[in-house]
């Protein structure tokens, strides 16, 4: 026998110091459990002598009487009351002139269970029936990415102004970008090598040259974001090109100098150049 | 009365709490294995959205940046047959991109080159979508669902009727 089930025996007796003997062996070789059963024995005796408080004339008859069914003579119950039950002899009824604040409060399992069920139902709406990757449960992992490629190539094609195709392609440089970091410790090699070409080919190819087509005050609004981010997208990647493993910290050099290139582009355009 | 007010909050709670699990989000190996199999489309994809950023103009090219999709994402599609979840996943894909991307900006090529050249073009543009759709169309016989979801785009996309060719 273990402590916890001596202890679990003991606890259950009436009387704490009537030991059954198959605990009481384990008692007469654990010192920790033989203190313990002394101290329970202690406090059962405490209990015993404690002597009760008197309760003012009445507590009990009041109490009694909440717990009661209202027993009615055979004859029409008060306007008020509703019978719920009805047996042969007698009416068993809520008490006559509860409110119906009170009725209802006799129902609060009821709602409990209602709300948790709305609560749980809209939690799931909101938040549980797809992952923050569009997943629905039980299907397997989707691509994110090829989810953001082809929505770029459908927003960019029913873009009608040169700041909503800019929009797009810095999008679409950011979530290459994100996605080379993300990967860059686990895809070192063709992977990188594919998204650092590709995200030279958004920025210099797309952005910088859709930059272009700028009237001068759309070039006065805009270039300075988009040659800021690419700023701060040339650092990020030279930082995380200092953090990566061969095979993906070139290509994430790669990604800085697309960056840097694009925005002395970006920068000359600002400027007046071509 | 407050207690059984607080028993039914935390049972609300908690049952918003098991409600709103999700499944984990990707971690970085399941994102590498992912890019790693669509690696081929998503290129195609990029290079094509840049070639239709060089043609903010010119629908009829756009239009043609839509070729090159369809006959990359029939060639995933068929060496995915036996993987039904990546052929789903695969059509959806080309169906938003035919639907949102291909429809709109053919109709407007169609309205580019009623007024002027490049009827011959449209014309040989739209037979090459049509012929790549209805051979992807072959491929998925076996899957009826996945099959009907293309249909309803092939149907939008015959709708925008071959202009007269003007003499």
């Amino acid at each position: 026998m273990n402590c916890a089930s001596a202890r679990n025996r003991l606890l259950a007796q009436a009387d704490p110091a009537d030991v059954p003997d198959q605990v009481s062996g384990h008692l007469a070789i654990c010192t920790a459990c033989s203190a313990w059963h002394s101290l329970l024995v202690q406090v059962d005796a405490v209990v015993l002598a404690t002597p009760v408080p008197a309760a003012p004339a009445g507590l009990k008859k009041q109490l009694i009487e909440q717990f009661q069914p209202i027993i009615t003579a055979p004859k029409p119950a008060p306007p008020a009351a509703k019978p719920i039950v009805k047996p042969a002899s007698s009416v068993v009824v809520l008490a006559a002139g509860a409110s119906a604040g009170d009725r209802l409060a006799k129902l609060w399992p009821v709602g409990a269970v209602a709300a948790a069920v709305l609560v749980g139902a809209l939690g799931w709406v909101i938040l549980g029936g797809n992952s923050e990757d569009g997943q629905i449960v039980g299907q397997p992992p989707r691509d994110p990415m090829l989810e953001k490629v082809v929505q770029a190539k459908v927003d960019l094609d029913t873009a009608g102004t040169a700041p909503e195709r800019l929009k797009v392609l810095d999008r679409l440089a950011t979530d290459i970008h994100e996605q080379a970091t993300t990967l860059s410790m686990v895809t070192p090699g063709a992977e990188m090598e594919s998204l650092a070409s590709r995200y030279e080919k958004v920025v210099i190819a797309g952005l910088v040259e859709t930059a272009r087509l700028l009237t001068d005050e759309e070039r006065k609004a805009l270039l300075d974001q988009y040659r800021n981010k690419l700023g701060e997208a040339e650092h990020q990647a030279s930082r995380s090109a200092a953090n990566a493993p061969p095979g993906s910290a070139e290509h994430l050099r790669h990604i800085a100098q697309a960056a840097g290139e694009g925005k002395t582009r970006l920068e000359r355009m600002r400027q007046g150049g071509a | 009365m407050t207690r059984h007010i607080l028993s039914g909050v935390v049972i609300a709670i908690m049952a918003a709490a098991v409600g709103a699990q999700t499944p984990k989000a990707l971690t970085s190996a399941q994102k590498g294995e992912l890019f790693r199999k669509n690696r081929e489309v998503f290129e195609n994809i990029v290079d094509q959205t840049v070639a239709s950023s060089k043609s903010p103009n010119d629908p009829l090219k756009r239009a043609n940046t839509y070729y090159s999709l369809l006959v990359n994402f029939n060639k995933q599609i068929a060496a995915s047959s036996q993987d039904s979840g990546r052929v789903e996943e695969l059509t959806q894909h080309l169906k938003v991109l035919l639907d949102k991307g291909l429809t709109p900006t053919l109709a407007d090529a169609k309205r580019q080159v009623e007024g002027g050249t490049g009827v011959d073009e449209f014309v040989d543009l739209r037979q090459g979508l049509l012929a790549q759709l209805k051979a992807l169309l072959d491929v998925l016989s076996n899957d009826p669902a996945t099959k009907s979801s293309l249909e309803g785009v092939k149907n939008r996309l015959d709708s925008i009727k071959i202009p007269e060719a003007k003499h």
